[in-house]
C-alpha cells in the first residue's frame, strides 16, 4: 500500500545541509503495523512527516526518491490533492497531545472540522459523528468533552481526541509520531491498547515512531531500526530482539533499564552523541560510537544486507565476527554491567 | 466575570490618586506664574498678587491639593484659570476631534496591518517577506512630524488634494470632516501599521510552528483554512496588545499630528495649556489621559478572555 524508495530528505539549515532522511526505503501492506525506532535526531520524525508532506519546506527538501501511495508518488502531488489525502487516506498523531490540540478553539468545533473537511455533511451529522468518534476512542462523556477546551483535558484524554481527530476520515495508514512519549505508564498502556483495537476494526495500517523498544515490541509486526537518517536493521520484533545483528541496536538493547538492577548497578548508555548530520563520519555512521568497530568500518558505507528470511542489517561484521565481539565485550567488563 | 471588572475598577482608585498627586506636584514645582501670564507683562505687582489670591495660588501646596481633591472627589476637576470654563466641559469639547481622528487611523491601520501581514506570512518564502520586513521597520522608524510635513507638502501645497490643516465636526459635515481628517489619520496609521503588522506576522509565525498548526495540516486543511482559522486567531492574542497601547496613546491626543493640523483635540489642548500655565486644566488633561490608559487596558484583559479561552479571572 506504501512503499518508500530510497528517500532523501534533506534540511537546507543555516549550519549545512542535514541529511534527516538518507536513502531510506520500506513498504507497508495494508492493516500492518511497523515500528521505527531511533534517538532523537535519528530523522524519524522527518521521516513520518515526510510520508504525510508535512515537513516545512523551505527548508526540507526531497532530492531523491518515491514514495508510493498505492502506486502514487506523493512527493508529485499538488498541495491540493495532498489535502484531499491528508486526514483522509493518511492521518497522523503528533507526540505532544499537550500542544497538538488548538488551544482557542472548543474540542468539539477541531473535531466537527476534521470531519467537514473531507465529506460534504451537515453540521448536525458531523457533531453526531464526533461523539461516535469520541466513544469509539474510550471517552466516557463525549457530550461534556466536545464542549471541553483541551486546557480542561488530561494528556491521555487530548491523545485520544488527537486519535479520533485522525480516525475521522477511517485512514488506511496511520502514522504516529511518538504517541505515547508525553503520558503516563498507565496512560501509555490504554491509547497503546486502543490503537491496536482501532487497526483489528478499521484495518489501519499503523507506523509508529518511538524512541521506546518496549512500545514496538508488543505491537509492531515489523520494526526498523533508524540511526542518523538510516535505516540500520530490519526484522520481526524477534529478529530484533534475539536476533540482534547489529551493534546500534545491540547497544539500544542494552540500554533499557531493567527492573533486576540494583541502585548500585550502573545504567548502561550508548557512549558519545548521534552524528552531525551536516557532515556524518566516514564510512559507517556508527563507527566512531560502535564497540566493534574495525578499522575497515571507518571507511567503507555498509549496505542494508540479508542478515536472515526477512531480516536485514546495514553493518560490515559478519555475524560470526559479531557474536565472537559481543562475546569478548561482556567478558571484558561484566563488573560494569 | 462581572466582579473581577468590579475590583479592576476600585483598584484604579489608588493608581489614580498617584497619579493625580504627581500630576499635581510636577505642575506647581514648575516655574512660570499663572497670574502674571493671564495679567500679561505691564500688570502690577498689586494686581498679580490679587489675582494669585483669587486662585488660591498662595495657599500651601498641601491646601491647594486638598482643595483639588475635594472637588474631583464630587467630580468637579475646576475651572480654567485662562478661561474660567470647567475643566470639565472643556476637556469633553475636545475630545470629540481626538476620537474621531483615533478610530479613523484605527480603520486605516487594521485595513492595512491584517492583510499585509496575513499575505506576507503566506507567502512567508519569497522575497515578499523581506521586503515587508523593511517596509514595517521604515513604517516604525519615520518620525511623525516629518512623515506629516511631506505629505502636506506633497498632497495639499503641491497637489492640493487634501486640505493642508483644519477640523470640520463629522456632526455637521461627515464626509467634509473625514476629509479634512483624511491626511492626519494616515500618518498616525503609517507609524502604527508597521508595528501592528509586524506584530501579527510575528504572531502567525511562531502558530505556524505550532504542534497544533501541524495537526491543523494533517487534517488535511487547505493552507488558507489554515492560516486564517488557526493561525490567525492565535495571534490575535499577542497582537491585541500592541493595539491597545495605540488606542490608548492615540485618545490621550497626538500634541505632533494635532498641531500640525490644527485639530482641536485633547493633544492640542494639553499643549496650550501648558503654554498658559492653565494648572487645572494641564491637571485634568493628564489625569483624563491617565485614565484613558487604565481602562483601555482593562478592556485588552476582557478581549483576552474572549480570544484565549486559557485566560480566565476570578
Amino acid at each position: 500500500m506504501l512503499e518508500v524508495n530510497h528517500l532523501k530528505a534533506y534540511i537546507d539549515s543555516s549550519n549545512g545541509l542535514v541529511k534527516a532522511v538518507d536513502d531510506v526505503s520500506f513498504s507497508i501492506k495494508r492493516g500492518e503495523t511497523i515500528g521505527i525506532v531511533g534517538e532523537s535526531g535519528s530523522g524519524k520524525s522527518v521521516l513520518a512527516q515526510s510520508l504525510m508532506q508535512l515537513n516545512p519546506s523551505p527548508p526540507v527538501f526531497y532530492p531523491q526518491g518515491e514514495i508510493l501511495f498505492e502506486g502514487k508518488d506523493l512527493l508529485k502531488k499538488s498541495t491540493k490533492e495532498l489535502c484531499a489525502l491528508r486526514g483522509n487516506e493518511l492521518a497522523m498523531i503528533f507526540q505532544d497531545p499537550l500542544s497538538s490540540l488548538n488551544p482557542i478553539f472548543k474540542v468539539g468545533r477541531q473535531l466537527i472540522e476534521a470531519i467537514q473537511s473531507h465529506k460534504k455533511i451537515a453540521h448536525k451529522q458531523a457533531e453526531a459523528q464526533a461523539l461516535q468518534l469520541l466513544s469509539d476512542v474510550g471517552i466516557h462523556q463525549p457530550q461534556q468533552c466536545m464542549k471541553s477546551y483541551p486546557h480542561e483535558l488530561s494528556g491521555g484524554m487530548r491523545q485520544r481526541i488527537v486519535i479520533a481527530m485522525a480516525l475521522s476520515g477511517e485512514p488506511k495508514l496511520l502514522i504516529a509520531d511518538e504517541p505515547t512519549t508525553a503520558l503516563d505508564v498507565t496512560i501509555q498502556a490504554q491509547i497503546l491498547g486502543l490503537l491496536k483495537q482501532i487497526q483489528l476494526k478499521y484495518k489501519t495500517a499503523i507506523i509508529i515512531i518511538t524512541h521506546d523498544l518496549g512500545i514496538v515490541a508488543k505491537l509492531a509486526d515489523r520494526i526498523l531500526v533508524m540511526y542518523s537518517g538510516k535505516i540500520v536493521e530490519e526484522g520481526t520484533a524477534e529478529d530484533i530482539f534475539y536476533q540482534t545483528a547489529m551493534p546500534y541496536t545491540w547497544s539500544l538493547l542494552r540500554a533499557i533499564p531493567s527492573l533486576k538492577l540494583t541502585r548500585h548497578d550502573r545504567l548502561m548508555s550508548i557512549p558519545g552523541q548521534p552524528p552531525n548530520l551536516v557532515s556524518p563520519p566516514a564510512g559507517c555512521n556508527f563507527s566512531p560510537r560502535c564497540p566493534f568497530a574495525t578499522p575497515q568500518c571507518m571507511d567503507t558505507e555498509p549496505e542494508l544486507t540479508t542478515a536472515g528470511d526477512h531480516h536485514k542489517k546495514a553493518c560490515l561484521l559478519t555475524a560470526q565476527a559479531f557474536e565472537e565481539s559481543k562475546h569478548r565485550f561482556e567478558q571484558k567488563q561484566p563488573e560494569e554491567v | 466575570m462581572l466582579r473581577y471588572i468590579a475590583t479592576r475598577v476600585v483598584s484604579l482608585i489608588p493608581i489614580l490618586f498617584i497619579v493625580s498627586l504627581i500630576v499635581f506636584l510636577i505642575i506647581h514645582l514648575t516655574p512660570g506664574n499663572p497670574a502674571a501670564l493671564i495679567l500679561g507683562q505691564d500688570a502690577s505687582r498689586a494686581s498679580i498678587h490679587q489675582l494669585e489670591n483669587k486662585l488660591g495660588l498662595n495657599e500651601p501646596l498641601f491646601i491647594q491639593y486638598l482643595d483639588w481633591m475635594k472637588k474631583l472627589l464630587t467630580g468637579d476637576l475646576g475651572q480654567s484659570v485662562y478661561s474660567s470654563e470647567s475643566v470639565k466641559g472643556i476637556i469633553i469639547s475636545h475630545i470629540g476631534p481626538t476620537i474621531n481622528l483615533t478610530v479613523f487611523a484605527l480603520v486605516l491601520t487594521l485595513l492595512v496591518a491584517i492583510p499585509t501581514a496575513v499575505i506576507a506570512v503566506w507567502k512567508r518564502n519569497t522575497l515578499l517577506d523581506p521586503i515587508f520586513i523593511s517596509l514595517s521597520l521604515l513604517g516604525v522608524s519615520i518620525p511623525a512630524f516629518w512623515l506629516a510635513i511631506l505629505l502636506v507638502l506633497i498632497f495639499a501645497v503641491t497637489f492640493p488634494i487634501f486640505p493642508v490643516a483644519g477640523y470640520v465636526p463629522l456632526s455637521r459635515n461627515f464626509f467634509n470632516g473625514l476629509y479634512h481628517l483624511f491626511l492626519p489619520a494616515v500618518i498616525l496609521a503609517c507609524v502604527e501599521t508597521g508595528l501592528i503588522a509586524r506584530m501579527l506576522r510575528d504572531g502567525m509565525l511562531e502558530a505556524i510552528g505550532q504542534n497544533y498548526t501541524k495537526t491543523a495540516r494533517a487534517k488535511g486543511l487547505s493552507e488558507s483554512a489554515v492560516l486564517l482559522k488557526h493561525v490567525f486567531v492565535n495571534a490575535l492574542i499577542p497582537t491585541t496588545t500592541v493595539v491597545g497601547t495605540m488606542v490608548a496613546g492615540l485618545l490621550g491626543g497626538t500634541v505632533i499630528v494635532e498641531t500640525i493640523f490644527t485639530i482641536p483635540g485633547i493633544g492640542q489642548l494639553l499643549i496650550d495649556s501648558i503654554y498658559r500655565r492653565d494648572y487645572p486644566v494641564i491637571q485634568g488633561v493628564i489625569l483624563f489621559i491617565a485614565v484613558i490608559y487604565v481602562l483601555v487596558n482593562l478592556l485588552v484583559d476582557l478581549i483576552y478572555t474572549l480570544l484565549d479561552p486559557r485566560i480566565r479571572y476570578n
